[in-house]
């Protein structure tokens, strides 16, 4: 174990940000666990302040979007990418631990303050009234994570385009690797946006500045204009890796040829335009325009044919396939009728008049949960299941994995379907109590017993993650999953430096 | 330590053993890390943003001194040489700031232009209010001047008709009676509105509405938009933030009168009229 802390190689990178993301989805889905609890029952039961109860959601949402989906992502494209583009490692190997050793740090001051501002941070509320030093310890944790998926990104980009091995053309590459390339450019597009907004939130709360501080002649709409600048396309960096990773999956596990590279290139690269088209639609209720509400309406509908790429291709993929039901598959698959809802529920979300009844409500924690949990977290707990016997050489229990996939994919289905419902009965989310109606009690306790079946999902995942690692089946290195083909093929010609 | 090799299959057979010691690395992480949290829960969550001590430091400025208006008139019959002109006549006294308004009640047309009369070299560079018609008033006319200022002034028509002002401090004045303000923030639902509220003056009173708010509000007598009397007895208009207004409570008798804002219904007050 020490020796991989001061690693450099791709593996032991990978494998450090593997761990530190499972934990982050470990102790950031107990509070998941903490929020429904209190949720089950209107009234305050186990949280009595609300103040509490808004660290809590606020460290929940933050932890599982910076700290466990994109480092997860970041640690598969440190195993897979090099491998793929056959170069012997990252490009820069140093820059890429200490873009690693970067996230540990900001972990620390994002879950050791645990400010209560949700992670808009939105001013006026986070200049004026948010308590310190929680709310710096945030806005210095963000600017620490995103300057390590920035230094992260042009590790990628360089070792993708630049290391890639002569012999092999970009167009005849996985497209997992379409999809590292195609994130890494968005994080450098989109983030320095949001890392402007971060300072200009710090000095707006020192008093130095008033940029969103309307006491002082500001605009808090500009920084929401900032924010989803970066974090509407952040949705999409979060996805396209998961998107990647079923590419990777599907063709294996169906035991058929990829229907069709080009269109999966095609609809990356769509995708990644149109995430930058569709920002404001988070802002329809600030009171823009007309004009620009039905532009970005129609920015958001532009992502609705790509994302239809994907999974046409994919569906057409295992048509016809010998599919092989294993937990990969099973999550990728789980994940791909979750994104289907989303999908769906988006689509008619991003029309205007909707939006204003759904706005601020459950409906909208549903929706994006549908997509983080749904299509992301499968996608990513079936990369991991795949990915087991190159990381550890064994063989992790297929039986539980199974009965990992029914119960998160059951749990997941029950807590934000349920949620989409609350959200038209009126809860307005981020809410600690709620008017004790029939409806609202019982589709809360609906969505509390989805999330205690999830959370014991996870925690099974976990252990059987644990378990094997230590005592499990050595696995087949050639074919582990018995598909016929060739698992890794991690020879390469130079030499570890 | 030993350095461990990436070969050409980089996978290593992790033991028990080795799992061990990496779930107690990151347990031990964690146990830190839950121990600050919950012994520091409160203190990580305890001080104001720094932004808000400026504006908790200082208490707002004081509303500007009253921006009034001072009036004197032009009594009928001034045309007549002899005869009583301006009233107040020598000892006007206008308040540093105020705007002064001649009201003409004579039946033929009268000015009120500083200087001591035609052959004066500077006569109207202090101020002029240019013909006021019969019946009419002038302009707001802006003093010009310092307190202790005692500027002579006469009509441009009728020469003989001379006066005096003096310019004295904003609160000695006879026309800075006392002040109601509109406060910052009044236009969000719930806030403080009109202070002070209830409001006692004297009848005879001027008081000068002054909005200290950054959006416009009025002043406007009755109970509120359905009121059959809004704005019959008293109404600033309305003021724009930073704008003041006066009201004069001469001839409101002795009791209470209700006020709202006709903009936001939901700011009302009293004011409070004695003998």
């Amino acid at each position: 174990m020490w020796e991989i802390l001061f690693s450099t190689h791709h593996t032991d990178i990978g494998l450090l940000y593997i761990i530190l993301s499972l934990v982050a989805f470990m102790i950031g889905g107990a509070l998941a666990l903490v929020i429904r609890t209190e949720l089950f029952l209107p009234g305050a039961q186990i949280i009595t302040d609300p103040n509490t109860f808004h660290r809590i959601f606020t460290t929940h949402g933050t932890n599982m979007l910076f700290l466990w989906l994109l480092p997860f992502a970041a640690g598969v494209g440190n195993y897979l990418i090099p491998i793929m583009v056959k170069y012997k490692d990252m490009a820069w190997p140093k820059l890429n631990a200490v873009a690693f050793w970067m996230i540990p740090v900001g972990m620390a001051l994002v879950w050791l303050g645990m400010a209560d501002f949700t992670w808009y941070a939105t001013p006026p509320y986070s200049i004026l009234r948010a308590p310190g030093p929680a709310a710096e310890m945030w806005i210095f944790g963000l600017k620490i994570l995103g300057l390590s998926s920035i230094l992260g990104a042009i590790n990628f980009i360089v070792t993708i385009l630049k290391m890639k091995h002569p012999d092999l053309p970009l167009m005849k590459t996985s497209l997992f690797v379409w999809g590292t390339l195609v994130t890494s450019i968005m994080i450098l597009v989109a983030l320095p946006t949001f890392t402007a907004a971060l300072i200009m939130l710090f000095t707006d709360r020192l008093g130095v500045s008033g940029f969103f501080n309307p006491n002082m002649g500001g605009d808090p709409i500009a920084y929401q204009h900032l924010f989803w600048f970066t974090f509407h396309p952040e949705v999409y960096i979060f996805a396209i890796p998961a998107i990647g990773m079923a590419y990777e999956l599907i063709p294996r596990f169906a035991r058929k040829p990829l229907f069709s590279y080009q269109s999966g290139v095609t609809a990356f690269v769509l995708l990644a335009i149109v995430a930058f088209a569709s920002w404001a639609h988070h802002m329809y209720a600030t009171g823009m325009d007309f004009t620009m509400k039905t532009t970005f309406m129609v920015g958001t509908l532009a992502a609705v044919p790509a994302s239809a790429l994907h999974v046409f291709n994919w569906i057409a993929t295992m048509w016809g396939g010998r599919i092989k039901f294993s937990t990969p598959m099973s999550f990728v698959v789980g994940g791909l009728v979750l994104f289907f809802y989303a999908g769906a529920g988006g689509v008619v979300n991003s029309m205007m008049p909707l939006d204003f009844l759904t706005h601020d409500s459950y409906w909208v924690v549903g929706h994006f949960h549908l997509f983080v949990m749904g299509l992301i977290t499968f996608a990513f707990l079936g990369m991991i299941h795949y990915l087991f016997p190159l990381i550890t050489g064994r063989m992790y229990n297929e039986r539980v994995g199974m009965i990992t996939f029914w119960l998160l994919f059951v749990g997941v289905s029950m807590v934000f379907l349920t949620q989409h419902v609350l959200g038209l009965y009126g809860q307005p989310r981020r809410v600690f109590d709620y008017v004790p109606v029939e409806p609202l009690i019982i589709m809360n306790q609906i969505a509390t017993v989805g999330a205690m079946i999830s959370g014991s999902g996870a925690a099974l995942f976990m252990a059987n993650m644990i378990y094997s690692a230590g005592k499990g089946k050595p696995a087949d290195m050639r074919d582990p999953f018995k598909l016929g083909e060739q698992y890794f093929d991690y020879t390469r010609k130079e030499p570890h430096h | 330590m030993t350095e461990h090799e990436h070969g050409e299959e980089p996978v290593v057979l992790t033991s028990p053993g080795r799992m061990a010691r990496g779930i107690i690395i990151v347990a031990v992480t964690l146990a830190i890390g839950a121990a600050v949290v919950v012994t520091q829960f409160e203190n990580f969550f305890s001080n104001a943003p720094p932004v808000t001590r400026l504006q908790t430091g200082p208490p707002p400025p004081p509303p500007p001194p009253a921006a009034g208006v001072t009036t004197i008139a032009i009594l009928a019959g001034a045309a007549g040489q002899g005869n009583p002109d301006y009233d107040p006549d020598d000892d006007a006294t206008v308040p540093m700031g105020n705007k002064v308004v001649w009201i003409n009640h004579d039946n033929v047309p009268h000015t009120a232009t500083s200087g001591t009369g035609t052959d004066d070299q500077d006569s109207g560079v202090l101020f002029d209010t240019g013909i006021v018609n019969d019946g009419e008033s002038s302009d707001e006319i802006e003093i010009d001047g310092e307190v202790g200022d005692t500027i002579p002034y006469y009509c441009f028509i009728h020469p003989y008709m001379t006066s005096q002002l003096t310019i004295v401090e904003a609160e000695e004045g006879a026309g800075s009676g006392p002040t109601l303000t509109i406060l910052l923030g009044s236009s969000v639902q719930g806030n403080p509105d009109y202070n002070p509220d209830p409001m006692t003056v004297t009848a005879g009173d001027v008081v000068t509405v002054f909005n200290a708010d950054n959006i416009p509000h009025t002043v406007t007598s009755g109970t509120g938009p359905s009121d059959p009397d809004t704005g019959a007895l008293f109404d600033s208009n309305i003021l724009n933030g930073g704008d003041t207004a006066t009201i004069n409570t001469a001839g409101l008798g002795a009791r209470e009168y209700d006020y709202y804002c006709i903009i936001h219904s939901y700011m009302t007050g009293k004011l409070q009229v004695t003998e």
